[in-house]
């Protein structure tokens, strides 16, 4: 059975039999005499014809159109990750340092509560993802490929021209600068400039010398996104993640309309966060997800399969009522 | 001279002009109508013609889905899965001292385990892919004539093709769609699979389950080899929907890392 993606490109092929079919038919004399009158313009022109009909053509974007992404994996992506749950993350003592501060309540304060997330997670949230090429009026080649996430309307630009990079003094900025290519049918993109951002929505950071390499590969109705960042500061090796989105035939975008309000009322200058000594919250995740404590900050040493022997060896976690005491505490202190 | 030659070029670009339009339509009669027959004799081994490398040593690096790869999830933690009704009853039976059964190791389970895995050519129109993990074996065919038939199995009866990129048409429309562009991917279809789990803690898929997997090489931005599979699993017996996931692994340089952890029955 041919797969959506082959079935569409068939159809097209059944598009242009029946342009053979009704082809202008010319005869063997007619040609003979354009070719004795035209004969350097007819094989200068046949030549560029051969040429252009069978050259390879990858710059068409297989992606355009709208996906939808699937949660069968990492599905607490929808409510946000536990406090501390750094699982499945390469991370840095820096960053978990970093990390530990963030509070939930941080998306309250009204300067933070409508900004967008940076590209380097912003295909891992939630909600449906647009992807539209363009194309120079003039040349029509290909110049840029974009996206458009219904969250936070974040779009990226990701260019296809060969432009120059800005300059290191340009700004930082959420989705940084993207430059792609194909190779095959997949979308091949590097992006640096990016402003410090978050790798997961609960806190665990990227530094602004980070740096994000992806692949779009399409598979008929399903697109597979792989993202690697790189990140000197907060990561010890790439972080690599895959995710996967579904094609949706009959879509449109809605906004997602954003105006920061005082949601929860609280003192001028007031930032939530954890400060050092509040580490209970952090592992109440854990023990209710049944997580070691020593595991659930991550870090690359978790990621591998040898780690399933080491856990065998870990103490169990205190029960719960214990933590929440401590929590409890450390809130008054 | 400078009227005839202006006559001149306007006489060339017109009959090029007329040419262009009259040979487009040449050009596309001559198309043949159906795709060029292949050429005489057997097709080339799957292995002569592979688009990407999947052979070497690989190592799952477990960035999602932390909680459920890693550690035995809780009973009752179907989290993600689209089971339905009958699935979660089924799920529901599982007890801790299952734990550790080779029904987590079957094929629409296995490419998600925290598992080393070993790609080699059988011959030149199979591929062998052994793990360490659970110690399991499964066998890729280019040939269905290879697939013999048998009773259902863990890991069932995989037939894979290449898949490349389809040719497409430009400019007018007229005439045959230009090359392909590069590249591919490993397609693989398993059937025929004895009832196992998508996750160690019992979730179940059964044995009228179609897998189908797509494998993808690419390089790491520090020049380290990865492959990513991505994974539908359909059962009409115990999910409501398809499961997709994608699992990602990174090549090792030989075997040293390699440690057999054999599974329970």
């Amino acid at each position: 059975m041919l797969s959506p993606l082959r079935r569409r490109y068939s159809e097209r092929d059944g598009g242009a039999d029946r342009y053979y079919t009704h082809a202008i038919p010319i005869g063997r004399g007619t040609v003979m005499a354009i070719k004795e009158n035209c004969s350097v313009a007819l094989v200068g022109l046949l030549s560029v014809l051969a040429a252009l009909l069978s050259r390879p053509v990858a710059a068409h974007s297989v992606l355009d159109g709208y996906w939808n992404p699937s949660y069968d994996e990492d599905v607490a992506r929808i409510p946000g990750e536990d406090q501390g749950d750094y699982t499945g993350i390469p991370v840095t003592q820096a960053a978990i340092g970093a990390a530990q501060a963030w509070d939930p309540e941080i998306d309250t304060v009204p300067w933070l509560e409508c900004r967008p997330h940076p590209s380097v997670y912003g295909l891992r949230g939630i909600g449906m993802l647009r992807i539209w090429e363009v194309r120079d009026p003039q040349t029509q080649k290909q110049t840029q490929i974009n996206t458009w996430l219904w969250a936070w309307e974040a779009q990226r630009q990701i260019w296809m021209d060969g432009r120059a990079h800005p300059p290191p003094w340009a700004p930082h900025t959420w989705q940084g600068f993207s430059a792609g290519h194909w190779e095959g049918t997949t979308l091949v993109v590097h992006t640096d400039m990016i402003k410090r951002g978050w790798t997961r929505r609960n806190g665990p950071p990227t530094s602004d010398r980070t740096t994000m390499d992806e692949r779009f590969i399409r598979y008929g109705d399903i697109m597979t996104y792989i993202r690697m960042i790189v990140d000197p500061q907060y990561l010890s090796e790439p972080a690599v993640t895959s995710t996967n989105y579904t094609r949706i035939s009959d879509a449109d975008m809605t906004t997602w309309p954003c105006r920061a309000v005082a949601e929860v009322p609280r003192n001028e200058g007031a930032v939530p966060m954890h400060l050092p000594n509040q580490t209970a919250v952090l592992i109440e995740g854990a023990i209710r997800s049944h997580v070691p404590i020593a595991a659930w900050h991550g870090g690359a040493q978790t990621m591998r399969p040898e780690y399933q022997d080491y856990i065998k060896t870990l103490p169990p976690n205190p029960p719960l009522s214990v933590v929440m005491k401590r929590v409890q505490q450390e809130d008054k202190e | 001279m400078k009227i005839t030659h202006a006559i001149k070029t306007t006489a060339v670009m017109g009959c090029a002009l007329l040419a262009g339009v009259l040979t487009g339509g040449q050009v596309a009669v001559a198309q043949p109508r159906q795709p060029p027959a292949p050429p005489p004799g057997p097709p080339p081994p799957a292995q002569q013609v592979a688009p990407i490398d999947l052979t070497g040593y690989w190592v799952a690096i477990v960035s999602e889905d932390w909680r459920w790869r890693m550690l035995t999830p809780p009973h009752g933690d179907y989290a993600s899965v689209p089971l339905n009704p009958e699935g979660r009853k089924v799920a529901d039976l599982w007890t801790t001292a299952q734990d550790g059964s080779c029904r987590a190791y079957g094929a629409a389970g296995l490419m998600r385990m925290p598992t080393r895995l070993h790609i080699t050519w059988a011959d030149p129109n199979a591929i062998k892919i052994e793990s360490d993990w659970g110690e399991q074996t499964r066998m890729l065919y280019f040939r269905r004539a290879d697939i013999s038939a048998s009773a259902p199995s863990l890991q069932g009866s995989s037939f894979a093709a290449w898949e490349r990129p389809v040719p497409v048409q430009t400019g007018l429309g007229l005439g045959a769609p230009g090359k392909p562009p590069p590249g591919g991917h490993l397609k693989v279809v398993t059937d025929d699979l004895a009832p196992g789990w998508l996750r160690r803690n019992g979730v179940p898929y059964g044995s009228r389950t179609q897998l189908t997997e797509y494998f993808e090489t690419f390089p790491d931005p520090t020049g380290k080899k990865w492959f990513d599979v991505t994974t539908v699993v359909d059962d009409p017996e115990y999910l409501s929907a398809p499961f997709l996931t994608s699992s990602d692994f990174r090549q090792e340089p030989d075997g040293s890392n390699w440690a057999p952890h054999p599974c329970k029955g």
